[in-house]
């Protein structure tokens, strides 16, 4: 039998049962959007947490102790934090066995909703051009040179507000320079301004802004550390501790844990949804093709007195099952590839950890994985009714 | 065709409803701005601001008013498919369900706009929320046109005489 001949049987067997048709691309459709959702979700949120880590670029961020949640907060959240440390311990640690560069950063918040300010929240970064490795080479190859007073860096998403020409934060204008890649972490909505820049933000902003910004002197928040080549950043990390007993060192790859959890813990509940939803849709699925296959037993019956074989009968049935898995599931990958990037700043601030939407190739890759897997699953719960009812003479399924 | 009228009348509820709760005015953010150093003279970088404040609604306001221009015709365009039984006026009526579902697409991004911030209630709910409404009354619309030309009429022809 021909394809066109299989495809026109499936069609006809489609249309011939429309609720059940819809019902079994129902559960298709499910099963792609939860699936392509979850691994969207997912796999969003590790790559923004990675972009950020590389962002960082430091293999050894060091942080006052206890202020580890705080301060990864902050860079990913955008969370206002106080934690700060002496700026001696920046000298000690860079003095440090092991340690290449050493590089303060100050983190500070703007005034939320502020006449001085013309953005409505904004989380700047502080960091010494001397000793910074993280901005500084990104300046020096897209800006062509250092950032003088009054500049800054913007993430992916900082802009200067319509009509003006600078960004006015503390009642203090800053000129931007240039703008980094994204990482969809709240790093994307931050300034970058030099550590001269801040304090003049600080001293002018009595006098400017609604409320001055108040930077303690000789502080710092954190500690930007690489290691030199060869050197083991764990073993650098205990140096760290042993010099300076009031900081914390996270690695690199210790980098968010606290996010890293939380992703997890939303990983585990997204699986168990689409585990639930899976059995019992290839359970209802099963059922339904079952019931098909008993309403069309004297048509199979005919079909195989006419000389069809036991493969014609399976393949027809597949044939149908792959027609409404391929419906259901593109409509089903599409919602959910389309619900994810439309309300991804909401899945953010819900979440509450970073999400970066994968670039078009991934997407294809997984859209094609999500109704594959659809595909399979339909195509399962078709083929075991299927195979029953292809074993059976014809004069019996025509008797029954 | 009755299921695709009510879905009708529910989607144009959300573009109408849903936005008057979920723009940045609703969730009490004004804009305010401030006059530019060039604008009162001082200089442009590193510079302070003492400049007057204006306070100004904010655009998404009106992209939540006007979503109400687009539900009232479309709630009106479903009422009147879940009546219509002639084939002409449910495809006429299709049609506009599916331009009325453009309009509403181009409200938030091209005709009004919203606030530039994406980090603002009108980009993180409102505008995904017209979006994805809209784009479900256009699918609705061209579903209730396929379903329409597949469907004999038998209202449009007389019974035959006996």
């Amino acid at each position: 039998m021909r394809i066109r001949d299989l495809t026109g049987l499936a069609v006809r067997g489609i249309a011939g049962s429309p609720f059940r048709s819809w019902l079994i691309g129902v559960c298709a459709f499910l099963i792609a959007a939860f699936l392509v959702a979850t691994v969207l979700v997912v796999h969003g949120a590790q790559d923004s947490l990675h972009g950020a880590s590389e962002r960082l670029g430091a293999d050894v961020i060091v942080v006052p102790r206890g202020a580890e949640a705080q301060v990864e907060g902050a860079l990913l959240m955008g969370t206002p934090t106080k934690a700060t440390m002496p700026q001696g311990d920046v000298t000690k640690i860079a003095a440090v066995d092991g340690v290449a560069a050493a590089s303060p950063q100050l983190y500070l918040e703007s005034l939320i909703d502020a006449p001085c300010c013309s953005v409505s929240e904004m989380f700047m970064v502080a960091f010494d051009p001397a000793t910074d490795f993280t901005i500084e080479p990104w300046l020096k190859q897209r800006v062509g040179g250092d950032l003088s007073l009054g500049q800054a860096v913007g993430g992916r998403y900082v802009f200067v507000p319509k009509g003006q020409e600078n960004i006015a934060l503390y009642g203090y204008f800053l000129s931007l320079r240039g703008n980094l890649e994204p990482t969809g972490t709240n790093l994307d909505r931050s300034l970058f301004v030099t550590f001269e820049t801040a304090y003049d933000m600080a001293r002018m902003s009595r006098t400017t802004a609604v409320k001055p910004l108040v930077i303690p002197p000789d502080a710092v928040s954190s500690v930007m550390v690489k290691v030199r080549p060869g050197a083991d950043p764990q073993k650098v990390a205990v140096g760290i501790v042993k010099a300076v007993p009031d900081v914390n060192p996270i690695v690199s790859p210790e980098m968010f844990g606290a996010y890293r959890t939380q992703i997890n813990g939303v990983l585990r509940s997204m699986l168990f949804v689409l585990g639930s939803i899976t059995v019992l849709s290839l359970a209802l699925m099963a059922l339904v093709f079952s019931m098909a296959v008993h309403e069309r037993r004297r048509q199979i019956g005919v079909l195989r007195a006419l000389g069809a074989s036991k493969g014609v009968v399976v393949q027809s049935f597949l044939t149908e099952a792959v027609i409404l898995a391929l419906a259901g599931g593109l409509v089903g990958v599409v919602v959910a590839a389309a619900g994810v990037y439309m309300f991804r700043a909401l899945l953010v601030q819900t979440l509450g950890f970073p999400f970066l939407f994968p670039a078009l190739g991934s997407l294809a890759a997984l859209i094609a994985g999500g109704l594959a897997l659809a595909m399979l699953f339909v195509a399962l719960s078709a083929m075991v009714p299927a195979l029953r009812i292809s074993r059976q003479e014809p004069a019996e399924s025509m008797r029954e | 065709m009755r299921i695709l009228a009510a879905l009708i009348i529910v989607l144009a509820l959300v573009i109408g409803i849903a936005p008057q709760f979920s723009n940045c005015d609703a969730h009490g953010h004004v804009l305010k701005i401030t006059a530019s150093p060039m604008a009162s003279g001082g200089s442009t970088m590193g510079s302070t601001a003492s400049s007057p404040v204006k306070i100004v609604k904010m655009k998404c306001l009106w992209t939540a008013r006007s979503g109400i221009a687009v539900a009232v015709p479309l709630a009106i365009v479903g009422v009147l498919l879940f009546i219509s039984r002639r084939k002409e006026t449910r495809r006429a009526l299709a049609i506009i369900t599916a331009a009325l579902g453009v309009v509403a697409i181009l409200l938030p991004i091209w005709l009004i706009g919203t606030c530039v911030t994406s980090t603002m209630p009108c980009n993180t709910t409102m505008k995904p929320t017209i979006l994805a409404a809209a784009f479900a009354t256009i699918a609705v619309g061209v579903v209730a046109l396929v379903v329409n030309e597949l469907k004999s009429d038998t209202m449009d022809v007389a019974p035959p005489a006996t």
